[in-house]
């Protein structure tokens, strides 16, 4: 039996093997190149079906909340990873080679993500799906649940960002863009909603949405490092003095302050909101991601710390007006426009 | 990259024994070295950071999966295996 | 003035009850507090307990206290007549007796550098009844104070009764469900020295784990201006830290 060669020990010419970023490109060949179509085929839906099927309405709703957001994130980050590939190789890097590597394959990993939600979704939930088919970039709307939360604000301010970065931004915008793919969408959203999914796997236990999920969580834990690797670039350069790159941190910490409000309103509409039915608890998610967060602006990028409190206001005022909002009402709303949509109108 | 054994941030309920079998086993199956095997549950788990950040996996809780006593990098190393099938 | 010249009061030492009773009366006065809190706790728990673990009193010997701490009492010793000395001595534990004997020097240097290199945790139970009765005043109280509130595996449990804007008791515990509470913040001492003395934000030491919070964050975040104040009262007064 033939046994595989270290990588390492493999010469290479132009490409810098020992770049974090080619370490993260080539983690992602051995490891995000699964095939959704096969996960589904090996694992099938049948035991999940059953487990669906025996969920009563409310405890339905709380995963359809969770999974709205994940199909139209996924699609999303998908979506934009076009335009992480141009900003990689912005002027503003020393090196882009393997950066655009690790970039195309986060586009084919996004990309599978949302065809395996959308594989999910269609043979497994459809029953609190009746409308998700519409492609949000072709005249359609993100699904009206991910539209009633803040993760839809979030992901329509993600395109935006991350267009000024790939059109000439300049570093600010940069890390702008970065914090918000990178830290607020897949190192906080996403990470909580693994979290909220590992709590709800407990009373229901969706086997074949389990395995996806951890191979999504894995492909998304090295666009974090990466992410991560492109901000400190930028942080390095601002503390050496470059003068175009100061107000880096800054912009960092504003972003973050910005979308810790959109995570919070997602979380409480996941969870408080519908009183909770499969016991994720928004007390320990809130607590989970302001972990997550730290772990990432503290001891990964070493920020200055003066922005903490900011950061738990936004997170506060966002709090407070989750609890003030009638989700249901604006989902309502959202499905009207959704069927006129799909009508054709 | 770091040691499958020195990755902080998780609660580790097998011993590094145990680990060690499940990894060599698991390498005969696959056909590969069991230190690559090793590298990529551990690649599984950390990203590369050192710590296990990995939520869907190392926060666990996989209720699907009694046979891995719940520890990461048992359940790291099962999704590692059923990757090689896909 | 120096440290030795300054007398200092049991409740300007932290971690002890007499400061939290206090923290209690700082926090009670806050306008801010009053303003930020109004409706804390109102139909709900709202008391707080201060979890603090790994206090050292394992590593630190007596004379690791604060200075004017250690200073009177080896003054206290060295300056009493030898003859009283002698007779304090005579009710001495076996271990202390036989450690002042295996000692070089002076009767009252050997029994003061017994004393000062007591570990913490022993002291209490090392400090017999006539030699208490002989040490500074704020020395014996320091000891009950290790004896009652600390635990024995170093930690402190201070429970902060807290409604409507004020503070209406404070207590320490040997053991977290003593007293019913709402929150737990849960740290090593010392990031709780850090945290009381200002110079770590609450907000980044719960974020990036030095400290941990436990309770319902909804009310923690709809009071969060409350929150804070509750960690600037703290820093904004008075302490001498034990450790």
């Amino acid at each position: 039996m033939g046994m595989d060669a270290s990588t390492d020990q493999i010469k290479a010419g132009r490409i810098d093997t020992s770049s974090t970023y080619y370490e993260l490109y080539q983690k992602s060949v051995e490891l995000g190149t699964w095939d959704a179509e096969k996960l589904v085929h090996k694992v099938g839906f049948e035991d999940d079906r059953e487990v669906w099927e025996g969920l009563n309405d409310n405890e339905k709703e709380q995963w359809a909340r969770l999974i709205s957001y994940f199909i139209d994130g996924e699609q999303a980050v998908a979506a934009d990873a076009r335009r992480i590939m141009k900003t990689v190789s912005s002027p503003y890097f020393d090196r882009s080679m393997e950066k655009e590597m690790m970039a195309s394959a986060l586009a084919l990993e996004e990309a599978k993500h949302t065809q395996f939600f959308d594989l999910y979704i269609t043979n497994v939930m459809s029953d609190k799906f009746p409308q998700y088919e519409l492609d949000s970039r072709r005249g359609g709307i993100q699904i009206p649940r991910t539209e009633a939360c803040g993760a839809g604000e979030m992901f329509e301010r993600q395109g935006t960002l991350q267009a000024q970065a790939a059109h000439g931004g300049d570093p600010a915008d940069i890390a702008r863009a970065a914090t918000n793919y990178h830290i607020g969408v897949e190192g906080i959203l996403a990470r909580g909603g693994y979290f909220a999914k590992n709590r709800m796997m407990q009373e229901a236990p969706l086997k074949l949405l389990n395995k996806g999920f951890q191979f999504i969580s894995t492909d998304e834990g090295r666009h974090i490092t990466f992410g991560l690797e492109l901000l400190q670039e930028l942080i390095e350069k601002e503390r050496e003095g470059l003068p175009d790159y100061q107000g880096v941190e800054n912009a960092i910490w504003e972003q973050a302050i910005e979308d810790i409000g959109y995570i919070t309103d997602t979380a409480y509409f996941i969870t408080a909101d519908i009183d909770d039915p499969l016991d994720v608890d928004f007390s320990e998610l809130v607590n989970r991601g302001a972990r997550l967060a730290g772990d990432m602006m503290f001891d990964t990028l070493d920020l200055d710390a003066g922005s903490a409190t900011e950061f738990m206001q936004a997170s506060a005022d966002a709090m407070e007006s989750a609890q003030g909002s009638d989700y249901d009402d604006v989902i309502d709303k959202y499905d009207h426009i959704y069927s006129q949509k799909m009508a054709g109108d | 990259m770091t040691e499958l054994t020195d990755i902080e941030g998780a609660d580790f309920t097998a011993d590094d024994e145990k680990i060690q079998t499940a990894v060599e086993e698991a390498a005969d199956d696959l056909g590969m070295t069991p230190e690559k095997v090793e590298e990529e549950v551990a690649y599984i788990l950390d990203s590369g950071t050192g710590r296990a950040n990995n939520e869907g996996v190392a926060g666990a809780a996989a209720a699907d999966n009694e046979d891995t006593d719940n520890d990461p990098r048992l359940e790291a190393l099962e999704m590692f295996k059923l990757r090689q099938e896909l | 003035m120096s440290t030795q010249e300054q007398q200092f009061e049991l409740d300007d030492y932290f971690p002890t009850t007499a400061w939290l009773t206090r923290y209690q009366h700082a926090l009670d006065d806050s306008q801010e507090l009053e303003d930020t809190g109004e409706g804390w706790g109102v139909g709900w728990n709202g008391d707080f307990v201060f979890e603090m673990q790994n206090l050292p009193i394992e590593e630190r010997t007596v004379n690791d206290l604060p200075e004017e701490v250690w200073e009177a009492l080896e003054q206290g010793i060295t300056q009493l007549p030898e003859d009283t000395l002698g007779t304090v001595l005579e009710d001495a534990p076996e271990d202390v007796a036989e450690g002042i004997e295996a000692r070089d020097g002076p009767l009252p240097e050997r029994a003061a550098q017994e004393l000062l290199e007591t570990k913490i945790s022993e002291a209490p139970e090392k400090v017999w009844p006539g030699l208490r009765r002989v040490m500074p005043d704020i020395m014996d109280d320091l000891l009950t104070e290790l004896e009652e509130n600390v635990t024995d595996d170093g930690t402190v449990y201070a429970w902060i009764g807290l409604e409507d804007g004020g503070c209406y008791d404070t207590t320490t515990m040997d053991t977290l469900d003593e007293r019913d509470h709402g929150f737990v913040l849960t740290g090593d001492f010392d990031q709780w020295v850090d945290l009381v003395n200002g110079d770590l934000d609450v907000v980044e030491a719960i974020m990036s784990g030095k400290l941990e919070l436990d309770g319902d964050m909804q009310k923690i975040l709809q009071y969060s201006d409350a929150a804070l104040t509750m960690t600037d009262v703290a820093s904004d007064l008075d302490k001498r830290f034990l450790f």
